[in-house]
């Protein structure tokens, strides 16, 4: 099914990431940007995590390392092979995610195959899967949050397989995955609701029904978190690692800069009510995940990638590796690109971003001619490219959608009242 | 079903809306610890416990010296001696303020004293300037209660001002402007500062020096508080000021600064004195060796004289002695420990001024006394027990009044603004601080001076710690009002679509019903 050019998309990306690690100053820069590695996904601080834990010295006492224990039980095994392994690890995760895609892409257009379509769209080929791990894998984006090492890589990875596993209709491998994701860095718990859905529309067995499978699958799910959360006890030896790891992302302990939202917020907040917006900023992130599983429940993946961009602007330690597959989740429904309003705007306000992001960043800390507000400026711009993409994706499916049943309106305004 | 689709999507939003209900009730909660205001108050009225500064003098009166002969066989009676002294010294030193705020219980116990030959070196401390054999019972009491005066009338001005009058007067104090604010751990710095180590290198023994002349005092004193000592050399101490210059004929010229110029003698931009050390308050200590072109540098009085002792004392903050190496000198001038002697006796008597010893023979000699009265030396300590007696008492006097005023301060903070957050340690601070006051107070009653220190150090601290915590800070609080300001921006925008939502579905919902009934019927 591949063709000839899709044949050298793997190699090129996997050869592409490793001379990236090659050069030490590319690979060493990307380690520290704030924009790319966060204080819960940097390969820093879990080689400082992994040496005390070497050491037999409790990994967590530092206050410097926020990571799941199973992340140092991993390089660990990886550090003690060879020097090289780890660049090739993470190249090849990447291009492994790039393959998940592939097989994402397939499913969903297997799945859609008898959909009811608009007229235009009965004529166009949908999009080549392999097209869509090129979107992902040749993202600058996503090099960079790879070559610097982030461990948010595994997430990502997680979560694309879960998707996989799902539409697959694997339901425990799928909880597998997504339990990982959690267990990782936490707000991919938003994603089970949508994985569930996804399972139980496409997946023909004898209890299939929603309720039924939404019982089994959150079972699953809790079991195998349960068991990751105990093991990491056993390996680390105290409980303590719960504070360290998700505590530091739910009461943002490190206020360290990054492209999200709340580290400027929380640098200025009255200390009487941080504790009040923490809960508001935390709950915020959750509160979509209702609405859209039950509003756009016939789009099951969509929702997924709805998600998973609202993860990248209003988690708390977001960088732009989550946007990176978010923008490689969005080609899977390239059918709503035709719908898409703000594409113009939106690319610019990515490219002003990244271009000023580092310039501002540089004006702050080492030139000392500017201040906090610049760099929190561009992250606002950036993340206002990102809503503006939701909202345009939202906009774009709703109304794909109404057109499908309503051929007449094609073309027309539609005024909700 | 599209209907019900959207009640859903709203139903749901606002589950999680009122699941953050409980939540809002519980981050914004205002914590107030109960703070014991009654307790304060009673004691910033002075009513929780009457301070008092008791004072018990044994006289050893010898009755019968051996082999003398007895003038009068009258036995000398002892209760009327001690009422009569206690009553001349209190007339004396009776206050000129009618509401009185400190007591000062005096005893006088008058003890038969044979004397023994081993005694007799003792006996001319105090000594009768008429030189008569026999002291006659008026003598006694007339000597006495001079001597009594003379010792306590310095420490209780002193002490009554502390804690009867307002923090205005104590500035105005010369000598309570000398001292420094009590710690119970100070941090002594010398410095030997050298002003051009081209021409001239130079190097001390100090360690040596401390060791043998500021050991001995300072372990005295360490009753009161604690001294940590560490020591540098600066090279490249130029002086902030420039000397004038003073010709004189036959003899050497010389260079001089004035009274005037010698509170900008500290080059406080470039000599590097403040310590990072600890957080102690420092006591500076400055041995200033001039610039070969500015030698030899003296310092003139009011009157224009060259002051004998070449130094001086900055108030609150440290002692200065300029040293001009001699002519010869060149290349490297090394202080021994002997070399030091003189430097050390002037820093340790700006020590005792810093840290409010008062010289107990300047109060003397202000007195008028037809009986001349010397007091034994101090050899090694260079500080009396009579003198740190005077210093104990004062510091407790301070450290209670100044652990009230904080307390005081702190609950009229946590009066003035109902936001404010006060917790658990807090309280307990504070209970342990009145609790410190208590002690300290009761030990005072029993005399027990170094438990009252001891306390009241205790207090000041706890009342310090409470009123400096970082959660006791006004700025951190607002009124009411501002709180709209705050939940404004983010809620306004977000609640109006969510009760609109709420609004429509309602209306919606009943149509439906009015449709329902219009078709049933």
């Amino acid at each position: 099914m591949m063709t000839r050019k899709a044949i050298l998309i793997p190699p090129l990306a996997f050869i592409l990431r490793i001379v990236l690690f090659n050069i030490p100053t590319i690979a060493d820069t990307l380690a520290t940007r704030v924009e790319v590695v966060t204080p819960i996904t940097s390969f820093k601080r879990l080689t400082e995590g992994l040496y005390l834990y070497e050491n037999s010295v409790p990994p967590y006492d530092n206050g410097i390392f926020h990571q799941a224990p199973f992340l140092l039980v991993l390089f660990s095994a990886l550090t003690s092979l060879s020097p090289l392994a780890i660049p090739i690890v993470y190249a090849g995760v990447d291009t492994f995610i790039g393959y998940a895609l592939v097989v994402i892409t397939q499913m969903k257009q297997k799945n859609y195959a008898n959909a009811p379509k608009l007229e235009v769209e009965k004529e166009m080929a949908p999009i080549d899967p392999w097209t869509v791990a090129a979107l992902y894998l040749f993202n600058p984006l996503t090099i960079l949050s790879c070559v610097s090492k982030s461990t948010l890589i595994f997430t990502n990875l997680s979560v694309v397989l879960s998707v996989a596993l799902a539409l697959k209709g694997d339901a425990i491998y799928s909880m597998f995955w997504v339990a990982i994701a959690s267990y990782l860095s936490f707000y991919p718990a938003m994603l089970m609701p949508a994985l569930v859905l996804i399972i139980s529309k496409w997946t023909p067995s004898n209890n299939s029904t929603l309720v039924k499978q939404a019982r089994a699958s959150t079972f699953y799910f809790v079991a195998w978190l349960a068991l990751f959360l105990i093991s990491s006890r056993i390996l680390v030896g105290s409980w303590d690692y719960l504070y360290s790891t998700y505590g530091t992302i739910l009461c943002l302990t490190d206020l360290t800069p990054n492209v999200g939202m709340f580290w400027y917020f929380f640098i200025e907040m009255f200390d009487q009510f941080r504790n009040f917006f923490l809960v508001v900023f935390q709950l915020h992130a959750f509160i979509f995940v209702a609405p859209l599983c039950i509003k756009i429940r016939e789009h099951p993946v969509f929702v997924i990638i709805v998600l998973s961009g609202m993860m990248s602007i209003l988690k708390s330690y977001p960088s732009v590796g989550d946007a990176a597959l978010f923008l490689g989740l969005l080609p899977v429904h390239d059918e709503l690109f035709k719908y898409a309003r703000y594409g113009f705007l939106v690319t610019n306000l990515y490219l002003y971003s990244a271009a000023l992001a580092p310039i501002f960043w540089h004006l702050w800390i080492y030139a000392g001619s500017g201040n906090a507000n610049f760099f929190y400026a561009i992250t606002l711009v950036y993340n206002l490219g990102q809503v503006l993409l939701l909202i345009d994706l939202v906009y774009a499916v709703l109304r794909r959608s109404y057109d499908i049943a309503n051929p007449h309106t094609i073309g027309k305004e539609v005024v909700h009242k | 079903m599209p209907d019900s689709t959207k009640r859903l999507v709203i139903a749901s939003v606002w589950a999680v809306v009122l699941l953050g209900l409980p939540l809002w009730w519980k981050t914004t909660a205002v914590y107030r610890a109960q703070l014991p205001f009654s307790q304060i108050d009673s004691w910033a009225e002075r009513k929780a416990c009457q301070l008092s500064f008791p004072s018990t003098f044994v006289i050893h009166l010898a009755s019968i010296a051996d082999g003398e002969p007895q003038a009068h066989n009258r036995p000398l009676d002892f209760a009327v001696i001690q009422e009569t002294i206690t009553s001349h010294v209190n007339n004396r030193l009776a206050s000129t303020n009618a509401r009185e705020c400190v007591e000062f219980p005096l005893h006088v116990n008058i003890q038969n004293w044979p004397i023994t030959s081993d005694m007799k070196n003792l006996l001319h401390h105090i000594e009768p300037s008429n030189s008569k054999q026999v002291i006659a019972i008026a003598d006694i009491e007339e000597v006495s209660s001079a001597v009594i005066t003379a010792i306590l009338k310095g420490e209780r001005e002193r002490v009554r001002s502390l804690a009867c009058d307002s923090e205005l007067t104590e500035r105005s104090n010369l000598d309570g402007a000398r001292t420094m604010k009590f710690s119970p751990t100070y941090q002594m710095t010398f410095s030997l500062m050298n002003g051009n180590p081209d021409s001239l290198q130079v190097d001390w023994d100090i360690e040596a020096a401390v060791n043998t002349y500021l050991k001995p005092f300072i372990s005295e004193v360490s009753l009161v508080s604690n001294f940590t000592v560490d020591s540098q050399i600066q090279h490249y101490a130029d002086l902030a000021v420039t000397p004038q210059f003073m010709e004189r004929q036959k003899l050497p010229s010389y260079y001089y600064l004035t009274p005037q110029t010698l509170p900008h003698f500290i080059n406080s931009a470039e000599w590097n004195l403040a310590s990072a050390i600890s957080s102690y308050p420092t006591i500076n200590f400055i041995l200033y060796i001039p610039a070969a072109d500015k030698t030899p540098l003296r310092i003139h009085d009011d009157k224009g004289q060259p002051l004998r002792s070449n130094a001086f004392l900055i108030p609150r903050w440290g002692g200065i002695a300029i040293k001009n190496p001699p002519k010869a000198a060149s290349g490297k001038l090394e202080f021994s420990k002997e070399d030091l002697k003189p430097f050390m006796e002037i820093f340790v008597a700006q020590l005792r001024g810093l840290i409010g010893i008062h010289d107990l023979k300047k109060t003397m000699s202000s007195l008028e006394s037809s009986y001349e009265i010397s007091l034994a030396p101090t050899p090694q300590t260079a500080v009396t027990v009579i003198e740190m007696d005077a210093v104990v008492k004062q510091r407790i006097a301070e450290n209670v009044v100044n652990s009230i005023a904080t307390l005081k301060s702190l609950a009229q903070l946590v009066m003035d603004i109902p936001n404010m957050v006060v917790l658990d340690h807090i309280r307990t601070e504070v209970q342990l601080s009145l609790d410190s006051l208590n002690q300290a107070c009761q030990a005072l009653q029993q005399e027990d001076y170094l438990k009252a220190l001891q306390h009241s150090i205790h207090a000041i601290e706890r009342s310090e710690k409470a009123f400096f915590d970082p959660t006791m800070v006004s700025m951190l609080y607002f009124p009411d009002e501002h709180k709209y300001a705050i939940y404004m921006p983010l809620f306004v925008p977000v609640s109006v679509p969510l009760i609109m939502a709420v609004i429509k579905q309602l209306k919606e919902y009943k149509k439906e019903k009015r449709e329902q009934k219009v078709k049933a019927e």
